[in-house]
């Protein structure tokens, strides 16, 4: 197969306009949802109030529990579609993807936002995070 | 041009590129580590104690632990049946199957303070780390309670404080604050029977093959953690074999090795994954000059 070159600075071909979806916000899953958030945010207090222990069963045994799966693996591994769109667009010039790379840039802004602020909850001293990068 | 063939190539020359990045330093296998010059230890002979866990008491007093209640006794007894977020030192029972004594044993239970420790290998702060002594210690300023370390130690020794708002990681730190004052762990001063002794590792070793060939019909002809995983600094002699007390591992080579090895062969200096991103940034712009001469092209 050949590949259609692209000119330095040219319009990607098949490039998208981003336009608003409209319709309602508040439809009756975002309130499922929004009342799920709020439980958990409830569980998040109790968690830093009690300690690790009460709030997830965690102990020595299972010094890692449900919550690394959710805060750091699914939370990275849905943030990679950005950079996997990025290269294929930007990198390998499959121009006719770019319509995925709007919705893709986000979910991988959302994932690693989540994945962050999620295991500040599941490690125990969350307030020493800031100096990852000094030690790492 | 036939731009297919040329993708090819490119493509050939950028792995061909980040392999040779590679290998040169995934090659040079880590070095293995020795014993700091200044190693202690301690010297523990299963056939020496008698179970009175006198070590235990002593070990609570000097670093000032609480008591575990939530074992034996129905919350009269300080009796920790294990290692935990209280109890930084335990002696532990192992029951043979016979009917002779000798087939049962005590073993006392605490950090080994390996020459190459997977908890300092997993902690990615440098909380735990190989200090003065050898000794492997927890810097509260740089942990941030991953727990790592826990599922990384091979003798499941580093615990934490499940329950507190701000915990920590609770071990064996071989009586730091005492070995400063030039004095020896609480475990081993109070020992009734000398059934584990204190010492630097050289003479703890020698003395440890001393009584192996005095009494080679005692032992287990080993000293554990002479080199298992790469070797502890906290070594055993055991009538019983060493898998009945709970030593699961019995190879030489230390936990970090290989995963050391292969990080940081393909991370060190982050060389490989810049090379890798120049690359894809040069097939790009080489692409893209391509095409354009294409078009210039009559």
């Amino acid at each position: 197969m050949t590949v259609q070159p692209l000119k330095a600075g040219a319009p990607i071909p098949g490039r998208s306009h981003a336009a608003p979806v409209g319709g309602r916000l508040l439809t009756l899953p975002y309130k499922i949802l929004l009342a799920l958030a709020a439980l958990g945010t409830v569980l998040i207090v109790w968690r830093f109030a009690a300690g690790l222990g009460a709030a997830t069963a965690m102990s020595d045994g299972y010094p890692w529990g449900l919550w690394i799966t959710f805060d750091v693996v699914i939370g990275t591994a849905l943030a990679c579609g950005g950079y996997a769109i990025a290269i294929l667009v930007y990198v390998f010039n499959r121009g006719r993807y770019h319509p995925l790379v709007r919705p893709a840039v986000l979910t991988s802004a959302l994932g690693y936002t989540i994945a962050g602020l999620s295991v500040a909850v599941d490690v125990g001293r969350p307030w020493h995070m800031w100096k990852v990068p000094l030690f790492f | 041009m036939n731009i297919d063939i040329d993708r090819r190539s490119l493509l050939k020359g950028l792995a061909a590129a980040s392999t040779l990045t590679v290998l040169p330093t995934a090659a040079e296998a880590r070095e293995r580590r020795t014993a700091p010059p200044d190693a202690v230890g301690l010297l523990y002979d299963t056939t020496r104690c008698i179970g009175c866990k006198a070590c235990v008491v002593a070990c609570k007093e000097a670093n000032g632990m609480p008591a575990d209640t939530d074992g034996y006794g129905g919350g009269l007894y300080d009796a920790p049946e294990g290692l935990n977020e209280y109890t930084r030192n335990v002696i532990q029972l192992y029951q043979g199957q016979g009917e002779d004594n000798r087939e049962s044993s005590f073993v006392k239970r605490q950090c080994m303070h390996c020459v190459d420790p997977a908890c300092a290998g997993a902690c990615m702060m440098g909380a735990l780390q190989k200090r003065e002594f050898g000794v492997v210690t927890w810097d509260p300023d740089r942990c941030i309670g991953c727990r790592y370390c826990q599922m990384a130690c091979p003798f499941s020794v580093p615990k934490f404080e499940w329950s507190k708002k701000a915990p920590k990681i609770v071990k064996c730190e071989l009586c730091m604050h005492r070995l400063k004052q030039g004095k020896q762990p609480a475990c081993s001063e109070v020992c009734p029977r000398q059934a584990v002794i204190f010492g630097r590792r050289t003479d703890l070793l020698e003395e440890a093959h001393r009584r192996l060939a005095e009494h080679p019909d005692r032992y287990v002809p080993k000293v554990y953690g002479e080199r298992e995983l790469g070797g502890t600094q906290c070594l055993y002699l055991s009538h019983v074999p060493f898998e009945s007390l709970g030593f699961r591992f019995q190879q030489d080579e230390p936990v970090p090795q290989l995963q050391q090895t292969v990080q940081h062969g393909i991370y060190q200096g982050l060389v490989a994954p810049l090379a890798l991103a120049l690359g894809v940034v040069v097939f790009r712009n080489r692409r893209q000059a391509e095409a354009e001469a294409e078009e210039e092209a009559p």
